[in-house]
């Protein structure tokens, strides 16, 4: 039984889409270490067909010598959801369309951690049918106005669990929520 | 030369209206401690109309202990239209950048603007906001309410000067923004 986390970059106006807005920020060893030991407990990877789609041409490519993370992103089994997508290119990726039973059930069967990042529609998803287990935001200190939010209107009320917060020297902090308090 | 600075009790999905239906449960001495050591080191108060009309009709009749701070601490209310106000130690203030950085010249101390996300979005976007202090709540509201920041606000970069989590899972965080104009 794995819990499911979701690992975004996020503004303190809540936006999450687009994270150019983080390049004003260098991206601290302190803060690969953290996505380091939340990966290192994921032994499956969740991505949103166009999260999917940024990601592979980015990482695909990549070796451990060039980014620590690469050997996590390409040789861990992705599960891409979409309804659209049939053939994925990247290894060890197979599609999964949308359904939260299917999703219980990968999570119940995964031993270890499942990892998210980004993928702004299945977060919101996840989140609405209670998949999601912890959420792991880095809240950059700016605002940004127009973009996509984590939490929409439409998102359910909700009260979360604050399992850690950490501030990074640049300012940026890295607030871990538990969701579903007693179930990770 | 005084400072001006706007503290929120805000949730996760950025909204600020109506906390009392959702900050309760979060209410604890910590926070106390908080909001207590705030109201010790003010100077003044800066608030919109609105609030104003709301204020004084609340606490000039309120039989609550804290009553007799609101109605003793020299009170600026940004407003065209407000003349003569009644609410003991009030000045209405027009709603221009000069006549507002008169009122910083002319207090030693801290003003605090509260309760009014667009005030507040007003006064960032003038330069006039020297420090934003969020109590971010680990819930999620959701719903039509009013954010700090909407999707039709402009960028602004902040420095985080302070973050502390409560015991209660909220997140204290100090911010100072950056000047919007240069040579600000």
């Amino acid at each position: 039984m794995g819990a499911l986390h979701a690992h975004e970059f996020i503004t303190f106006d809540g936006v999450i889409d687009d994270p150019a807005w983080t390049t004003g920020h260098e991206f601290l060893p302190a803060m690969q270490a953290a996505l380091d030991a939340l990966t290192d407990r994921c032994t499956a990877i969740m991505f949103g067909r166009r999260t999917y789609e940024m990601f592979e041409p980015a990482w695909s490519g990549r070796a451990a010598t060039d980014d620590p993370l690469a050997p996590f992103f390409n040789d861990t089994p992705k599960y891409v959801v979409s309804s659209t997508l049939t053939e994925p290119t990247w290894r060890n990726s197979t599609v999964l369309p949308y359904d939260s039973d299917k999703i219980r059930r990968l999570k119940e069967e995964t031993r270890g951690d499942l990892f998210t990042s980004a993928s702004g529609t299945l977060v919101r998803t996840l989140i609405a049918d209670g998949l999601l287990d912890d959420l792991h935001l880095f809240v950059y200190p700016l605002t940004v106005g127009a973009g996509s939010r984590l939490f929409p209107e439409t998102a359910s009320p909700q009260s979360m669990e604050l399992a850690g917060s950490t501030t990074f020297e640049n300012g940026v902090l890295y607030l871990h929520y538990r969701l579903t308090p007693g179930v990770a | 030369m005084g400072r001006i600075i706007s503290s929120f009790w805000i949730s996760l999905d950025g909204v600020v209206e109506e906390p009392e239906n959702w900050h309760m449960p979060y209410l604890d001495d910590e926070l106390v401690d908080i909001i207590s050591a705030g109201m010790k080191t003010n100077k003044a108060l800066l608030m919109g109309r609105q609030l104003y009309d709301e204020w004084s009709a609340h606490w000039t009749t309120s039989t609550d202990d804290i009553a007799e701070y609101f109605n003793m601490v020299p009170k600026y209310v940004i407003s065209s239209s407000l003349q003569d106000p009644t609410w003991n130690n009030t000045t209405a203030v027009p709603g221009d950048v000069e006549a507002v950085q008169k009122v910083k010249d002319g207090i030693d101390g801290d003003i605090q603007v509260t309760g009014c996300a667009t005030t507040v979005r007003w006064l960032l976007a003038h330069d006039l906001l020297d420090e934003l202090q969020l109590l971010v709540h680990p819930v999620v509201v959701g719903g039509k309410q009013q954010h700090l920041f909407e999707g039709d606000s402009p960028s602004h970069t902040l420095t985080l000067n302070d973050s502390r989590a409560l015991s209660s899972g909220v997140v204290h965080h100090i911010y100072r923004p950056h000047p919007v104009h240069s040579g600000a």
